[in-house]
């Protein structure tokens, strides 16, 4: 079913803050070599090299594996805003991401450049960098949430579902609860990619700890996400993260919900995480399917996928034709 | 798993419960290991009390179909099997009409053997 896509307005500006702001990363040092080249120490104590200093690379070593790190994050971050084309929180959430750590490594660099100007090898930094490096990316934060522009409203279902679909019959006074359980395999994977990335980047002698942080948040919140529980009740559909106390990840309410449906076993490889979709998707088992009025669909694997499908059309069928909630 | 009740209806709300336990362990949706949805949740989502789904809970229990762990943890038992539970749920089904219409139990168990004979 096409939908309109509500992510529209506002996404290219999403995507170049996106992908333009790490260049900072890039610019800065090399802005700050072309002015300070002449009155720098041969060697980059920067960061982990200014307490090892046997370990300092030259400055054109430095900057390769600089730039090496910001072709990685741009190309990660083009991912993840590609599978999201049509989300705009998560293009939201994307470039603020972007933005604080781009902002915040380009703000170490510039603290630990100037502090190197004049010296002859490393150099303890000043008392003030870290309230000053906190206080730049926080607003470089909130500037970049801002910058992201508004999330759109979504239009509200009202008709009834579509024929063909699987519903429930609801008598009136019918109270019901379908729950589900799920791992999402790709969500762990992910995780687990990220993790290793972490690890990886923490032996390379040029992180300072931006990246290892940065992907190993990223790894253990893909984990922790990866158990999700879904519920359809009288409130709407509810997905949760247990092994997150039970944070609730989604709440989607009956009138941003077009209609259910199934999409039968092995039909569902690649839907997962597509800028399409969203939801949790275990393996090639059938899958729940929600067409939502924001131009997405909720996806979520779950043996008993007919009766959940059954439950929402039914839901919406009797709320659409004025009966009564569930 | 998919859990619903008519509070309009006579059979009491806790059979429900467990008849809809009984019936997506039928249809194969819930197996061996998977977890019941916690008494708390499915009270609060249906509008009942925690003890009227526990108590259809220990029905399920005391039928083997269900075995409670600490925490009030639900969990359907390895020995459940989805052909009895499908037959034993028609046979209830079976039998609340014939009460409904007045037979009698012989009456109602000939009517099947005559069901099995019949070509």
């Amino acid at each position: 079913m096409e939908t309109a896509d509500l992510a529209a307005p506002g996404r290219v500006r999403r995507l170049a803050l996106t992908v333009g702001v790490p260049l900072l990363v890039l610019v800065v040092p090399l802005v700050m070599l072309a002015l300070y080249g002449e009155r720098l120490p041969d060697k980059a104590y920067i960061g982990r090299d200014g307490i090892y200093p046997q370990y300092a690379d030259d400055w054109g070593t430095w900057g390769r594996s600089r730039a090496f790190a910001v072709v990685f994050q741009e190309a990660i971050y083009l991912t993840v805003f590609w599978y999201n084309w049509r989300w705009t929180e998560m293009q939201r959430f994307l470039t603020v991401l972007s933005i604080v750590t781009s902002v915040w490594a380009s703000v170490t660099d510039l603290v630990d450049i100037s502090s190197l100007v004049d010296a002859t090898g490393p150099v303890t930094g000043p008392g003030w960098a870290i309230p000053v490096e906190v206080a730049v990316t926080a607003a470089a934060g909130v500037l970049g949430w801002w910058a992201a522009g508004p999330s759109p409203t979504p239009p509200q279902a009202r008709s009834a579902p579509p024929p063909g679909v699987p519903v429930l019959a609801l008598t009136s006074g019918t109270r019901a609860v379908f729950t589900a359980g799920s791992w999402s395999r790709p969500a762990l994977a992910w995780g687990a990619a990220f993790l290793t990335l972490a690890v990886g980047l923490s032996f390379l002698e040029a992180e300072r700890g931006h990246g290892v942080v940065l992907f190993g948040v990223i790894g253990i919140s893909a984990i922790l996400a990866a158990r999700t529980l879904l519920r359809v009740d009288g409130k709407g559909v509810e997905l949760t993260l247990p092994l997150v106390g039970g944070l609730r990840r989604a709440l989607v309410p009956f009138r941003a919900i077009w209609f259910a449906d199934v999409r039968p076993a092995g039909a569902n490889p690649g839907l997962y995480g597509k800028s399409w979709g969203f939801g949790h998707v275990a393996g090639p088992g059938p899958v729940l399917v929600l067409y939502l009025t924001d131009g997405r669909m909720l996806v979520y694997s779950t043996r008993d996928a007919a009766a959940g499908a059954a439950l929402v059309n039914g839901i919406l069928g009797r709320e659409r034709q004025g009966t009564g909630g569930c | 798993m998919l859990i619903t009740i008519d509070p309009s209806s006579a059979v009491p709300l806790a059979d429900q419960v467990a008849a809809s336990v009984r019936a997506a362990v039928a249809r194969g949706a819930a197996v061996p290991g998977d977890h019941l949805p916690s008494a708390r949740t499915v009270a609060a989502a249906l509008g009942v009390n925690l003890h009227t789904v526990l108590r259809g809970y220990q029905q399920l229990r005391d039928e083997g179909l269900v075995e409670l762990r600490r925490g009030r943890t639900a969990v359907i038992s390895q020995t459940a099997d989805a052909t009895r539970t499908s037959l034993a749920s028609a046979a209830e089904d079976y039998a609340r009409t014939a009460r409904h219409l007045g037979v009698s139990p012989e009456e109602a168990l000939a009517a099947v053997r005559a069901a099995f004979t019949s070509p």
